[in-house]
């Protein structure tokens, strides 16, 4: 089967060719590679220069000096095209065998020839070849009786391995013809009063009626020996076990049959009477009375036809001699020579219907006594069903097969054509086609013995070389950059337009011009890109013509669409065509299906992480990237295209690893955790120690002590005013507690931060397992690639090993259905339904949306106090003159109270509240395992789990199809190259083996044998397709002619590109798709906070502190208040960013 | 003697208010009695307002409804007010500025009267400049600077001028600095101190304190520029680098990225991976569309 896989054929043209390397090292060195095809690769992975490319791509204007060109023109065996040749003619035409021709244009589309279906005797399309090209014997008896005539395959050589011998066909026709039987006619008559005769016909021994048992019936071998005779199981015992004892124990030889043993006599003379044997049934009155009068020896008669025997001279009857063969006595003996088909003409029917031209003439003269080896004596055709007569050949022999066509000048020495290539085939006669009916191993029963070196295959790797043409001398227009269709620009303005866009379709260059202008300013030209769209084109051959439109979208029409190679489409194709499904190559079709399925289900899930633009850019300034506006949620339906977050935000596709929602995580925290700003917060506090105010406090008692001791009055505010002296000295060290306040705000804040961070926490824990459960599932699926891969290489060894023995083209020849049997699963059905099929469900990716995860970017406040410290005015603390009439005592406010700025910003600091978190679906990508696949698993042992479970599992029945499918076509190629002997070729593949055994290698005359019995060795061919078979091993070389070129599939581009492409079909496409793009709810944290409520509390807290530690308590400073109030200015932030929402801030 | 270039570039109006505004002197509480103390006073007004005028010059001062809790402003009369409330409501007429200034302790100004009182008039600061690097600031700070100098030798310049007056009133003089433009001014009464009469080692120490002062501020407010012009550079640069990373990101989610993300529907699509090279994906010429 050629070609199945389609990345295969589409580079079969020319990678093939480096394929041919391998099977063809005596023509050509391969490439440094073991394992072609293999990409050509630059040899340095950065090259400086176009030179060190254009060493291996060659280039038009240098010669195509590369070596890709090197490769192709000098070395490569086959490949390549020759547009100048057409298949008309290439197709060999088969004669002298059997089978169904094709009409190899008939079916162009499925690149295989329309199979002939309607000509022949039958209208079916089989022909037989005419009596010139075939000959064997038939005969009337059936496999085991007489017993030595054996089935599986008959002919078999005791004395030579059992193998099936043509000489062993041609001796045992004589010996079928001497199994007979004796016929007396015993006559009693009993006398008067009641006078009667009675006549008795005796058949053989024992009772009258004919003893059809093959050793203890009435038949035996006319001048046969007595040996016994051993059966096929006792022989096949003795080769294994080789213990007689235990052989004839177990299947015990029948005794001999001949005819000296049964009727105790017997001589070289067909007439002769053995005797009527004693226990002759008509030896036996038929009554009282009755008197054997006569017993007449009536002669002896053929078993199978029950045709009187008139001569015993059987053994000048030869294949090579019809004449003796005709020249005997009897033409209804049991075995008789064959030739051509033996088909009678109907009434009536045109004798041209048998296109063969072997009608056997009958009538008077001459009159032909051989039958046909298609058909035997008596033979009828009822409309198209032949009533095939008792005669059945047993052995055929076509001497003259062979084909011809024309030769593929591309190859000059091109082998077109084998004769008289001699084949046989053993085994009874089974009609039969091979499309409707699945051939079993008895119906690969031929030898196509084309092992001489006039005739044989082997060498085609040599003579079928030969390459066409490889684009050397095409031409591969790049779009001229100029033409009207890469214009995207057409009024382009030299004086306005920063960017030239009419040079090639793809890029733009700055306009020297304009950016000058603009100062050669890189931001300037990095601010105002050019839009310039990517356009991705196929392969490009040579423009399509006027029709396109513009360009200038860059997802526009394509001019240069149509003109992608057709090679891409070239068609894989294979043996399970047929006429009536048209086009439809099931296996190919099948193969690309699975390919595509195999390839979603092992395609690894990714994880999309959807980001808003800022952060993936990493880069968090305050002001100038401000948090993504949150979208508005699409009310449903959703108009497609309209609602796509994408387009504001920037998708990470990441390969799913490890720590891949830590790495998640740690974004949520950058993100949740809010930085932290100072704002400071003047307070005003009185500036002294408690050793200054003990020392006044000390002075105001020993002065009112004086005064007391004086007998001045001591005013009674005195005390209190000690007291509160005192009081300072005490309370003035709490102005230290102060120092608290910050770690207090810091700590609240942190408490804060916390929170998120805790919230992350709870967040990465409950996705954790969901997110291992996810990764051992999906790695368990990796698995499956493995095994995929191996059935990959099984599936392309199969097309460029297995099936590519030598440089062929396999297009446009008839298919062989036997080839399928075995290993297609359904057969005898084309269809593909019973197929396995890639079954497992198709894994998704996860997606991490981030895209509405607000973070206001709004800072955590912290209020640091900025403590002011002023010295309290000292002159009013100081006692006067102790003698002083009139005595003032300052009344002393209380300290101010030390302020607790962080009780309000802890409550001024907002909560974090953790809303629906940010969701993952972590879709399910298990594999549903089988029982076997589970036992597999289990157990490990996978015989024991196939035969526990068999092949439930797609893939094992994928494995074994392919398997199958490989050996099958092995087989059929090794049979046609099986080297003779005595050739270097045979010593090569022998290696370790003995040639003498046949084996490795075809022994001189045994050429025709079918050594190891049925579908094995050289005796594969199924007889019912030899002509298709002829056809294919006579495939022209592998140079793609003009027709090849039309078996092509369609482009999967709609013509619009902006519409979707149709669907994957596996009738011609094989696609790696990528994993559906899923929209998740979009559900996030944020860290919403308010600017106002911070800064308001902050405002307040600045009103209080002054209202409390300077405006309230007239606090006797040495400063006078007014001067302090300066110290609780704050000074204003700057904006430095730009003022409109223009991007650039070099605009005027 | 010629101006200097920076004063004659600057207009002269501007040149005048400032110096009317500084020079102005005292009202709220002004004692107008001339000695040692009180003109030292009057010396530390002067220097205090000429740092705050300076500071005005390079960070700007916002009109009152802008301004935010707690900034403080300086009146003509030299009473000190301090926004203390800010409405909730976000009309800015109701904010509140009060003062501990004697005989305002318990008055309440609103923003318009702020704004007509205030000693500097609102105005933007040289930092305050947006969309221009830190080095095409450097010319108006200079300029700056240079006045900040002139002014501040000008108040010596004004003591001196005010010593040899016995009236109790201001006197119109002008102020001539060396190499700074010629500034009429009014004495400052508080140091018209032949009308008290003092020690010459009183005039000398009130001569010597005032260009400690003065030279005082000059030091202090030339390291605070440094300071802030290298602040300012690293700001504005990554501001701009910023500025820039922000354009290119949106040219590049609307353009490169558009983009790419196109090529990638296409490549997908195709399915299969484009071959770039003629010769893997070839055919015969023959079967080439003739253009």
């Amino acid at each position: 089967m050629p070609t199945p896989y389609f990345l295969n054929r589409t580079s079969a043209i020319l990678l093939g060719s480096a394929l041919m390397l391998l099977s063809a090292s005596a023509a050509a060195a391969p490439r440094a590679t073991e394992n072609l095809p293999e990409p050509y690769r630059i040899p340095t992975a950065y090259p400086s220069n176009i030179g060190e490319i254009r060493d291996v791509t060659g280039d038009a204007l240098q010669g195509w000096e590369g070596e890709i060109h090197q490769d192709l023109s000098e070395r490569a065996v086959c490949g390549g095209w020759d547009m100048s040749d057409t298949v008309q003619g290439k197709i060999p035409v088969v004669s002298g065998v059997p089978g169904r021709k094709g009409i190899p244009l008939g079916n162009i589309p499925s690149g295989m020839a329309a199979r002939d279906e309607s000509s022949g005797a039958l209208g079916d399309g089989y022909l037989y070849p005419d009596v010139s090209e075939v000959k064997g014997w038939s005969t009337a008896c059936q496999a085991g009786f007489p017993p030595y005539l054996d089935d599986g395959p008959p002919c078999k050589d005791p004395n030579n391995k059992n193998y099936g011998t043509p000489k062993q066909c041609e001796d045992l026709c004589p010996r079928i013809n001497a199994w007979q039987f004796p016929i007396w006619v015993v006559i009693w008559v009993r006398p008067a009063p009641l006078a009667d005769m009675s006549i008795c016909v005796q058949q053989g021994k024992g009772g009258k009626e004919l003893n059809y048992d093959s050793f203890n019936g009435d038949c035996c071998e006319r001048n046969g020996t007595d040996e016994e005779t051993v059966s096929p199981a006792y022989t096949q015992c003795m080769t294994e076990v080789g213990d007689e004892a235990y052989c004839r124990g177990l299947y015990p030889p029948q005794p001999g049959v001949s005819c000296a043993g049964k009727y105790g006599s017997d001589a070289d003379d067909p007439r002769h009477d053995p005797g009527l044997p004693a226990d002759a049934k008509c030896n036996e009155s038929p009554g009282l009375g009755y008197i054997q009068t006569a017993v007449i020896f009536s002669g002896w008669y053929y078993c199978c036809t029950g045709a009187i025997v008139r001569e015993l001279n059987y053994d000048d009857c030869k294949l090579e001699d019809p004449a003796a063969c005709v020249a005997h006595s009897d033409p209804r003996r049991n075995c008789v020579r064959c030739e051509g088909d033996g088909l009678p003409v109907p009434n009536g029917a045109s004798p041209a219907r048998d296109t063969n031209g072997d009608l056997i003439p009958r009538g008077p003269a001459p009159l032909r006594q051989e039958t046909g080896c298609r058909a035997g004596y008596d033979a009828t055709i009822d409309g198209n069903v032949m009533n095939p007569g008792r005669f059945v050949s047993y052995y055929r022999e076509y001497p003259v097969a062979g084909y011809s066509r024309d030769a593929v000048d591309q190859a000059p020495k091109d082998v077109t054509a084998r004769q008289g290539v001699p084949v046989s085939c053993y085994g009874f006669y089974r009609e039969f086609d091979p499309k409707t009916t699945r051939t079993a191993d008895a119906d690969s029963r031929c030898v196509i013995a084309a092992y001489q070196s006039n005739n044989e295959f082997r060498l085609f790797y040599k003579t079928q070389l030969g390459h066409g043409s490889f684009g050397e001398t095409s031409v591969y227009p790049d779009p001229d950059p100029t033409a009207d269709t890469e214009i995207r620009d057409p009024g382009f303005n030299a004086d306005e337009d920063l960017w030239y866009q009419n040079l090639g379709g793809a890029f733009s260059l700055l306009n020297g011009k304009k950016f000058k202008e603009a100062g050669q300013d890189i931001t300037f030209a990095l601010l105002s890109l050019d839009s310039t769209l990517e356009r991705v084109r196929g392969p490009m051959l040579a423009p399509s013509g006027a029709s396109a439109g513009s360009v200038s979208s860059g997802r526009g029409p394509d001019p240069y669409e149509s003109m992608r190679s057709p090679g891409a489409l070239r068609r894989a194709f294979d043996d399970s065509v047929s006429n009536q499904r048209g086009p439809a190559r099931t296996i190919a079709e099948w193969w690309q299906k699975q390919e595509t399925a195999m390839q979603d289900v092992v395609h690894p899930a990714v994880a999309h992480i959807i980001f808003p633009s800022a952060w993936s850019a990493n880069l968090n300034l305050q002001h100038h990237f401000p948090s993504p506006v949150l979208p508005e949620p699409p009310t449903t339906p959703v108009p497609p295209g309209n609602y796509d977050p994408r387009r504001d935000t920037i998708e990470v596709q990441t390969e799913l690893r490890d720590d891949l929602l830590g790495e998640v995580a740690s974004f949520l925290e950058e993100a949740l955790i809010a930085p932290v700003e100072e704002r400071s917060v003047t307070i005003v506090v009185p500036f002294g120690s408690a050793t200054d105010f003990r020392a006044y406090k000390e002075g105001w008692v020993r002065w009112q002590k004086m005064r007391e001791d004086a007998g001045k009055p001591v005013p009674p505010e005195t005390q209190p005013f000690i007291d509160r002296l005192e009081e300072y000295a005490v309370q003035i060290d709490g102005a230290r507690a102060l120092r608290g306040q910050l770690a207090r705000s810091l700590a609240a804040s942190l408490e804060r931060q916390a929170d998120a961070a805790q919230a992350v926490h709870d967040w990465l824990e409950t996705n954790l397992d969901d997110f291992r459960d996810f990764q051992q599932e999906r790695q368990q699926r990796q698995q499956l690639i493995y095994r995929w891969r191996d059935l990959q290489t099984a599936y392309r060894n199969f097309h460029d090993k297995t099936n590519m023995p030598w440089c062929k083209n396999d297009a446009f020849t008839t298919p062989i259905y036997s080839l399928l049997d075995s290993w297609m699963l359904g057969r005898p059905d084309l269809n593909g339904q019973s197929l396995p099929q890639i079954s497992y469900p198709r894994p998704e990716d996860v997606y991490i949306d981030l895209s509405v995860f607000q973070t206001d970017q709004v800072p955590l406040v912290v209020p640091v106090l900025k403590p002011v410290q002023i010295l309290v005015s000292h002159d009013m603390l100081s006692p006067p003159f102790v003698f002083q009439e009139e005595v003032s005592i300052p009344v002393l406010p209380p300290l101010p109270p030390l302020p607790d700025a962080a009780s309000s910003m802890v409550a001024a600091i907002p909560d974090l509240e953790v809303g629906p978190a940010l969701s993952i679906t972590f879709p399910d990508v298990s594999l549903v395992l089988n029982a076997y696949s589970q036992c597999m698993e289990d157990v490990g042992d996978e015989s024991y789990c196939r035969a526990l479970y068999g092949d439930s599992d797609p893939l094992i029945s994928m494995e074994k199809l392919v398997g199958g499918m490989n050996a099958k076509y092995k087989q059929f190629w090794d049979a046609v190259t099986k080297p003779r002997c005595d050739t270097a070729e045979a010593a090569k593949r022998c290696a370790g083996a003995d040639p003498a055994e046949g084996d490795c290698c075809v022994q001189p005359g045994e050429e025709k044998y079918c050594r190891r019995g049925w579908n094995s060795d050289t005796c594969v061919h199924v007889e019912m397709d030899l002509l298709e078979r002829f056809t294919r091993i006579g495939a022209r070389p592998a140079v793609q002619l003009l027709e090849d070129f039309l078996v092509i599939g369609s482009w999967r581009t709609p013509g619009n590109a902006n519409a979707d492409f149709p669907p994957c079909d596996p009738q011609d496409w094989a696609c790696l798709n990528l994993h559906a793009v899923r929209m998740e709810p979009r559900y996030g944290w944020g860290a919403e906070m308010s600017t106002s409520s911070a800064d308001a509390a902050i405002d307040a807290l600045r009103a209080r502190m002054f209202q409390e530690t300077l405006q309230s308590p007239q606090f006797p400073y040495q400063a006078p208040s007014e001067t302090i109030v300066p110290s609780f200015d704050v000074r204003p932030p700057l904006d430095l960013s730009p003022l409109s929402p223009s991007p650039s801030i070099i605009s005027p | 003697m010629s101006r200097p270039l920076f004063f004659r570039r600057l207009p002269a109006g501007f040149c005048a208010l400032l110096l009317v505004c500084a020079l102005l002197p005292r009202q709220a509480g002004a004692s107008h009695t001339s000695d040692y103390p009180a003109c030292r006073d009057a010396l530390d007004w002067q220097g205090w307002k000429e740092q705050r005028l300076w500071r005005a010059t390079l960070f700007g001062v916002k009109r009152a409804r802008e301004a935010e809790a707690s900034e403080v402003r300086f009146s003509k009369d030299r009473s000190i007010w301090i926004k203390s409330h800010i409405s909730a409501g976000g009309t800015s007429a109701v904010d509140e500025w009060r003062s501990l200034s004697p005989g305002y302790e318990s008055v309440t100004w609103y923003n318009s009267l702020i704004d007509s009182q205030t000693d500097i008039t609102p105005r933007r600061g040289i930092f305050d400049t947006r969309q221009r690097m830190s080095s095409e600031l450097v010319p108006y700070i200079t300029q700056s600077y240079r006045s900040l100098e002139c002014r501040l030798e000008a108040i010596c310049e004004l003591l001196a001028l005010s010593e040899p007056h016995k009236e109790h009133s201001p006197q119109t003089v002008t102020v001539k600095v060396f190499g700074c433009g010629d500034m009429p001014a009014k004495t400052l009464p508080e140091c018209h101190l032949e009308s008290n009469p003092t020690q010459l080692t009183t005039q000398g120490d009130i001569h010597q304190y005032c260009q400690t002062m003065i030279a005082t501020i000059r030091k202090r407010e030339t390291q605070i520029a440094k300071l802030v012009m290298e602040y300012d550079a690293g700001y504005r640069s990554i501001l701009q680098l910023s500025g820039i990373m922000r354009g290119f990101l949106g040219e590049m989610r609307g353009t490169v990225l558009g983009s790419l993300r196109g090529a990638t529907d296409l490549i997908t699509t195709f399915s299969r991976v484009p071959c770039f090279i003629g010769s893997c994906d070839d055919a015969p010429a023959t079967m080439m569309t003739s253009p």
